[in-house]
């Protein structure tokens, strides 16, 4: 193997507020002292689960976003940049899981997107179609003519684009994303083909990528990231499927999940053959009285349309769906709300708090019929439902009326969970409960979804984070493409590979 | 530390500029205006003036309210200077041609201005067009429709009966101005007390959050359309009453204009959200103060059109920079 030609060293990068400022005293880093390094002709994969730190890892390198410390060497030179372009200026390459191409110009007039050779103050069209027809010969292409819209080509064509525009620029590092997301069988071995291509060249790769099969196949090295940490990096010679599962999940806190709701048999939802789309299987699915029932899979895997289904935010595309044993037709919120289904939103920024509201006012937002059935509002009843809610799930504030902006992101979510438990459900749906908040937060959140478990209410919970999801669930179904793959109802078969095997491929 | 608390020390006095800025914005722009003429403006401070001022702002107050509605959902409304025309010109021909008695002339009149904002409101709401295109397209059929009613005439000298409406005094103050305070009393309980007010601010400041809340966010935006054309309506008849005169081209988009610069003045926001009653009311309170001193200090009538303009442009201008400052 070649030298190494780039060093990332101790890279963190810290959580940081709505103005773009890092927040230092946090114990949550989105990147923490991660080590990398690449070498000539490689290709060097990197794994990790949902928001380990790999996209943002790759952002750092690509000129997006700046790390907060650390160092990047570049063929031993200090590598600062301040955006992709000068990235791209200094041989990095970063080619998105979205192309950015624009589909309204032909091959030959994206490569040279921004830096058109001009002959005589005007555009030289005929030196960009000749220089890419020479590139695309370069690569084998022969076939594909540089005129072709972007938008009359496949996904698999139009990757290759990206990447002959990435060579263009005489590229030493190609960055990949999930490059074979969207491709078909054929169309990966092409790709590979291609890879091996650049590889004898000397161009180095950094391939990050769900599918473990085809890791095998193309990768040199692989790095895993957990939690925003290099776990390790070895090279592929040595990869065993189960451990690299393991490192990825890493260990679990087993005492942050307490355990004292306890399940009924008393059946509050049950859905039949719901489809969330016309494309997708359909899937069953139940959640008793008292019980939490776990919702896992990848990020698009259909588990907030499943959730916004039941809750009447997603149109049902067929199939049934039984509340408290009475079939509810037409789901709508307003409905919902009424008959006592709560669903807490996946982004408490965009659609589950009014962050330029007060916490009073954004407590009782969903449950205003409920509490004022006169249309008029009480202010001194307000005030006591908003106390009440405060106290009970100990949100740290100075007072109800201050805006929920100035909250830290853990009492933000709290007063959304408060916003809820006034609406008094019994069956609550969480989208991914403890997102973006920190360790101390998510123990709290835990406790409360435990207390709300056992005061009878049927718990659906959408979680990324496994051991989450095995920590508080007593049954679990994991989705995959849109639809349920398995469902696990034994506690001793809750384990993070079984849930990462039916989640991934 | 002694650093760290003189930083923090500052971060408080900064926040507490900018809650004054964010509250009282609006109350200092007009005390600036108001004692600006108080001191420098012959005549000014005399208390007849006054009382002429208020007299003045009583009917643009009750649309600028119903436009504060609107405002609050994130929309627009460019149509009321038209609805107003087209009311008055259907108030005239039912009072005063149709003899139909006052009060239920009124509530007709009423219930036209209602249907124009519910014209605006469910194309806005089901259409999904930009509020500023619908209100500008709808104003245009409105005041259409009411040239070919009118056949471009107007109905004047209404009866002793009609003109009473808006003009019989009650303490140095002609009823208008009594109607315009019960009127800012009802916006006022219906923006801030009702849990449709609270629903119509949730619904400026977060539709998606509104909507998952279970809050019906179609009916709300609805709503504050037809409030707005309710306004309008109400606003007309007394207009009518004021200048003795029915007819189409009164109103316009002049006063449209007008009624959204005072909106703005007191502190509405034009992506919604915020606002509140008094201080739309300040809103047009300072732009009659203007109004006035600029009458005072005898302004040619044709500078005026430019100096509101400009004055407009301020207004959005603070807005603009207020929101900076609160961000």
């Amino acid at each position: 193997m070649g030298k190494t030609i780039l060093k990332m060293k101790d890279i963190t990068k810290y959580i940081f507020d709505e103005y773009g400022k890092a927040i230092r005293n946090s114990s949550v880093k989105i990147l923490d002292q991660v080590n990398f390094d690449l070498q000539e002709g490689e290709v060097h994969v990197i794994v990790g689960e949902n928001g380990a730190g790999k996209s943002t890892l790759m952002k750092v390198l690509g000129g997006i976003i700046p790390a907060d410390e650390g160092t990047v060497t570049l063929h031993d030179e200090i590598y600062t940049v301040k955006g992709p372009k000068e990235a791209r200026e200094k041989g990095i390459a970063f080619i998105h899981q979205e192309l950015n191409l624009c589909l309204n110009l032909d091959i030959a007039h994206n490569i040279f997107l921004g830096r058109e050779p001009v002959k005589n103050g005007l555009v030289d069209h005929k030196k960009i179609y000749k220089k890419s027809r020479e590139y695309l010969d370069s690569f084998g292409y022969g076939d594909i003519d540089p005129r072709t819209m972007i938008r009359d080509l496949s996904t698999a064509r139009q990757q290759v684009v990206e990447i002959v525009k990435a060579m263009s620029y005489r590229s030493k590092i190609i960055i990949m994303d999930e490059p074979t997301a969207s491709l078909t069988k054929k169309e990966i071995d092409h790709l590979f083909t291609l890879i091996k291509q650049l590889k004898s060249e000397g161009i180095s790769i950094i391939y990050i990528s769900h599918r473990f099969d085809e890791l095998m196949e193309i990768g040199d090295r692989i790095t895993v990231l957990r939690d925003g940490k290099s776990i390790t990096t070895m090279s592929m010679e040595h990869f065993d499927y189960d451990q690299i599962v393991k490192l990825m999940v890493g260990r679990m806190i087993e005492n942050m999940f307490q355990c004292n709701h306890q399940v009924s048999d008393e059946e509050i939802l049950k859905v039949e053959g719901l489809q969330i789309s016309p494309r997708t299987d359909p899937m069953d699915l139940t959640v008793k009285k008292g019980e939490i029932v776990g919702l896992g899979g990848l990020v698009g895997s259909g588990r907030s349309e499943l959730a916004k289904s039941i809750f009447g935010a997603h149109p049902v595309y067929s199939g049934r769906i039984y509340y408290k044993g009475k079939e509810y037709t037409n789901p709508s919120p307003v409905q919902s709300i009424e008959t006592g289904i709560a669903y807490l939103s996946e982004d408490r920024k965009y659609d589950g708090l009014i962050t330029d509201k007060v916490i009073k006012e954004n407590i009782t937002l969903a449950s205003l019929p409920q509490l004022f059935k006169s249309h008029i509002i009480n202010t001194k009843m307000e005030r006591q439902v908003a106390a009440a809610g405060i106290r009970e799930l100990n949100v740290i504030c100075r007072s109800m009326d201050q805006l929920v902006s100035t909250l830290s992101g853990g009492n933000q979510q709290k007063v959304l969970f408060s916003k809820w438990l006034t609406s008094k459900p019994d069956l609550l749906i969480l989208d991914e409960p403890t997102r973006g908040i920190d360790v101390n937060a998510k123990a709290e959140i835990y406790q409360i979804i435990d207390n709300i478990a056992k005061n009878g209410v049927a718990v659906l919970m959408i979680s990324s984070e496994l051991p989450e999801l095995i920590g508080m669930s007593d049954r679990i179904y994991v989705m995959r493409k849109g639809s349920i793959s398995l469902e696990i109802t034994q506690k001793e078969l809750m384990t993070q590979e079984t849930i990462l095997q039916n989640t991934l491929g | 530390m002694l650093a760290f608390n003189q930083k923090a020390e500052e971060v408080k006095q900064k926040k507490r500029i900018r809650d004054f800025i964010k509250n009282y914005g609006n109350v200092v722009i007009f005390l600036f205006i108001w004692l600006a003429g108080m001191i420098f403006v012959k005549n000014f401070a005399t208390l007849s003036n006054n009382l002429g001022i208020l007299s003045q702002a009583a009917i643009p107050a009750i649309s600028c309210l119903g436009m504060t509605f609107v405002l609050m959902t994130g929309g627009i409304d460019l149509s009321v200077g038209y609805t107003l025309g087209f009311c008055s010109y259907m108030f005239g021909l039912f009072a005063y041609k149709m003899g139909i008695p006052v009060i239920a002339a009124l509530l007709l009149t009423m219930v036209i201005g209602a249907l124009c904002g519910l014209l605006n409101g469910l194309l806005v709401q089901i259409v999904k067009i930009p509020a500023f295109i619908v209100t500008l397209g709808t104003g245009y059929i409105i005041f259409g429709i009411a040239q070919i009613i009118s056949n471009g005439s107007a109905i004047t000298n209404l009866s002793d009966s009609i003109l009473a409406i808006g003009r019989a005094q009650f303490l140095g103050l002609p009823s208008m101005v009594y109607i315009a305070i019960v009127v800012v009393i009802v916006a006022w309980f219906i923006l801030h007390k009702s849990t449709f007010g609270r629903s119509l601010t949730s619904v400026g400041l977060n539709v998606a959050a509104s909507k998952l809340s279970g809050i019906k966010t179609g009916f709300v935006t609805v709503g504050a359309y037809v409030i707005c054309g309710i306004c309008s309506s109400l606003a007309a008849v007394l207009m009518a009453a004021r200048v003795n005169n029915c007819v189409p081209t009164m109103g316009g988009s002049e006063f449209t204009f007008r009624v959204i610069t005072a909106a703005i003045l007191g502190g509405a926001s034009l992506s919604g959200g915020v606002g509140t009653a008094w201080g739309s009311v300040l809103g047009v309170l300072t732009i009659y103060s203007i109004e006035n001193c600029l009458g005072l200090l005898g302004v040619n009538y044709y500078m005026y059109t430019a100096l509101l303009s400009i004055i407009i442009l301020i207004a959005i201008i603070f807005e603009n920079l207020k929101n900076r400052i609160l961000q």
